[in-house]
């Protein structure tokens, strides 16, 4: 690669005359294939590859960075995931990084960003690595297949995920014969081609003799029934399930498909006499291979066959496996972790002091890993999890008309059947009141991502009495049969502003017993802004946010986690005082 | 508060960590409605450094200057408080920045014999390896001078500042959040070194 290595000579050559890098493109295919939309790169990389990215759609260039961490924080609350390329590290600094990410804000990660330059990572190492998770990497072959690992690791730490690429990873492709060079270009040529010529809209279609299949599993089972001559063509990934049932005779193992690999295979038939196939099977798992390797066959005057099978590990049915850009899986995005919240916390604790057998809890996914996970769930004996708790209502028993029910409800569709809920509240006439339990941030105007309608009379009334009273904990009854409690969801607002600090207090985590049994239950599903990981693995509670709530004590299953307190000194009194104090006393004795 | 008579001076090589340190502590004290004054002068010029102090004191207002007794002293250099050892009681509270290399260490390199001219003094001597306490490399970009942990082993062996009243002042006078969290931090490494 001509950007890495200086003492490479065919770098050198590469860099003058400017030419491709295509470890790059390989690796924004994979990003694009495990559901990643949103791709962007350097300016500097696109002076350097012209041509490279043409092919790609929703690639997108910044010269701006600022505007590009904007755009990706605004992306992540939209719970889209995106890529990020960089070349110079000038422009990329901690700062910015600092400023956007570790702010308390909603960011809820799903970014990765590739560093590409040596000198780049060097600047801040020290400062970033501390706080964001980084990788290094030698070989493509080892992250490429990590790629949906590293999105789904930066959605639960909520952090942007560093990869660093090493120099050796791209000068792997580095092309250095010209002539090779010229090959690979002219393939590529053919490629668009032939794709023209066959889908008008830029859109593949399939050929007649092809069939797809979701599954390594059903796919075998369908190759052993019919018992032919085939060849199979085999990534890595598949191939420990591919060796265990076919006999090895017309398997061809690639440690990874990808386009670079049609040369050897090109070598490979070259020395195959011609020969008929039934069938051609190839287990792509990554959809990298499907357009280069049709067009390869279908060029080919040696190799004739029946069938073309493309095998595919993750798309879906309907569209086939063949083409990746229709390609979008279902679980990409996980459910939206709120802030579960110590507030919320402190609310069930005092409903669990107050009465507890004749309630029902009733939690959508979101609220409930707090509720799961706390050893308050022994005190509920009656505990619902549903997706959408306000259809609850309607399946209700008449044996739980008697009880109390508390409905905790995080997502802000809520607001708009608010009337249907209440309606079929007064239908069913329940002898006690029935509890809303929602969160404060539904009425937050400033997300623009969720449209809700505001304009509802009661909800506006609602909103300006809470904010006229000022409560935290406000119960607002309606003239219906129903309550709503709001919690304040964001405890961090407390930090940042109003907070009445307390030092002499703190909790602090016994790192001897926790990282013993790694649970992270602290960390991950309460969600507490305040806990952090150290550089050392070691967890830490973050003085200046905590506000002694103790939801991470009560969450801990090892008691690792303890209240601690500071001494106070009293003021000593200096000898001068105590003279004076002496000349008091004995004033008012006499 | 009538009773109380305090003199603080604060010691070392750098005016503007001192004018610094004397500002958080002239605030903090304010907050608390002691009677409180202050002056910072330079004492001598060795070799282009100026040896400043700034002293501060509670209770009356007449005399800032001529304090016979010292109460506390906070120190960025530890050999340089043996210029004060006239000043000294027996329950004299020395907080000394003991983490790096100072300019008195040039001059006067025995450090055993200062060590025993303070200790038949004083029993109230704190060496604080400061920079390691405040960890300097965790901070990030928003770095802020590690001295500060000095002013939290201050009130944890004084008493005379309330902790949580430190933590808000610096908190106001912070940038950012970053820069806060690293004052915060600071301040309460110094306390619990002080009370280990």
């Amino acid at each position: 690669m001509q950007l890495f290595n200086k003492n490479n000579k065919n770098a050198l050559l590469n860099k003058f005359e400017k030419k491709i890098i295509p470890g790059i493109e390989i690796i924004f295919q994979r990003a694009k294939g495990n559901g990643v939309n949103n791709l962007f790169y350097d300016e500097n990389i696109n002076c350097l590859l012209p041509e490279i990215l043409l092919d790609l759609s929703a690639v997108k260039k910044y010269s701006n960075i600022n505007l590009l961490w904007f755009s990706v924080f605004a992306l992540s609350i939209a719970r889209q995931r995106s890529f990020v390329v960089c070349n110079a590290g000038s422009f990329f600094s901690f700062s910015q990084l600092e400023n956007t990410f570790l702010k308390p804000n909603q960011f809820y990660g799903g970014i990765v960003i590739c560093l590409l330059n040596r000198s780049s990572y060097n600047n801040f190492s020290t400062e970033i690595e501390k706080k964001f998770p980084i990788f290094n990497y030698s070989k493509l072959d080892e992250f490429i297949d990590l790629i949906p690992s590293k999105f789904q690791l930066s959605e639960k730490l909520k952090l942007p995920v560093i990869i660093y690429l090493n120099n050796s990873i791209l000068s792997e492709y580095k092309i250095c014969d010209s002539n090779k060079f010229a090959e690979r270009t002219e393939a590529k040529t053919i490629l668009k081609t032939a794709d023209n010529s066959e889908s008008g809209k830029n859109q593949f279609i399939l050929p007649a003799n092809y069939e797809g299949f979701k599954n390594y599993n059903n796919s075998i089972e369908f190759m052993l029934n019919e018992n032919s001559d085939n060849l199979i063509l085999c990534d890595s990934k598949a191939f420990p399930k591919i060796i265990e049932k076919f006999s090895d005779d017309n398997i061809i193992y690639f440690k990874l498909l990808n386009p670079l690999d049609i040369e050897k295979l090109r070598n490979i038939f070259d020395n195959i006499p011609e020969k008929f196939f039934k069938q051609i099977i190839i287990y792509d798992s990554y959809n990298l291979l499907s357009k280069p390797l049709y067009s390869f066959f279908k060029n080919n005057n040696k190799i004739k066959f029946n069938k073309l099978t493309l095998i595919n590990n993750s798309a879906e049915e309907n569209n086939g496996c063949f083409y990746l850009e229709n390609f979008t899986p279902a679980d990409v995005h996980a459910n939206p972790s709120f802030c579960i919240g110590c507030n919320l916390f402190a609310f069930l604790q005092k409903i669990n002091k107050i009465d507890n057998k004749d309630t029902i809890l009733v939690g959508d996914t979101n609220c409930f890993s707090l509720i799961s996970s706390s050893p308050l769930k022994f005190s509920f004996p009656d505990l619902f999890l549903i997706k959408e708790p306000v259809y609850f209502i309607s399946n209700l028993d008449t044996k739980n008309l008697n009880k109390k029910i508390y409905l905790i409800i995080s997502y802000s569709n809520f607001l708009n059947n608010i009337d249907l809920i209440i309606d079929k509240i007064n239908n069913l006439a329940p002898k006690e009141t029935m509890y809303f339990v929602v969160y404060d941030s539904i009425f937050d105007y400033s997300n623009k991502s969720i449209k809700i309608n505001y304009d509802l009379p009661q909800l506006k009334n609602i909103r300006t009495e809470i904010l006229k009273n000022n409560l935290t904990l406000h119960d607002f009854k309606t003239q219906y049969k129903a309550n709503l409690i709001f919690i304040e969801d964001n405890c961090i607002k407390k930090s940042s502003g109003i907070k009445n600090y307390d030092f002499y207090r703190y909790l602090k985590i016994n790192n001897d017993i926790c990282l013993k049994f790694e649970c992270k239950l602290c960390f991950q599903t309460s969600g507490c802004p305040a806990i952090k990981i150290e550089e050392t693995n070691n967890f830490v509670i973050d003085p200046v946010i905590c506000t002694h709530c103790k939801l991470c004590i009560a969450i801990c299953p090892h008691n690792a986690i303890k209240m601690h307190k500071r001494k106070k000194v009293k003021i000593e009194e200096s000898i001068e005082n105590k003279i004076n104090l002496k000349k008091f006393k004995k004033n008012k004795i006499t | 508060m009538e009773n109380i008579n305090f003199n603080f001076v604060i010691n070392g090589a750098d005016i503007e960590e001192i004018k610094f340190l004397s500002q958080i502590l002239y605030l903090s004290l304010l907050n608390e409605n002691y009677n409180t004054s202050i002056a910072i002068k330079s004492l001598s010029n060795i070799s282009n450094y100026n040896f400043s102090s700034s002293l501060i004191k509670i209770g009356s207002t007449r005399s800032a200057v001529c304090a016979k007794n010292i109460n506390a002293l906070v120190s960025l250099d530890y050999q340089s408080i043996v210029n004060y050892l006239e000043f000294f009681d027996s329950s004299t509270i020395v907080l000394v920045n003991y983490s790096k290399f100072n300019i008195c260490n040039y001059f006067l390199s025995d450090n055993d014999n200062v060590d025993k001219n303070i200790k038949q003094k004083t029993a109230n001597l704190l060496k604080i390896p400061v920079e390691k306490i405040a960890n300097i490399d965790l901070m990030g970009k928003n770095k802020v001078s590690p001295n500060i942990s000095l002013l939290g082993a201050l009130s944890a062996k004084s008493g005379i500042i309330d902790l949580n009243n430190i933590t808000s002042v610096l908190a106001s006078m912070a940038k950012n959040d970053a820069e806060k969290k690293n004052y915060i931090n600071a301040l309460i490494a110094g306390y619990d070194f002080a009370n280990s």
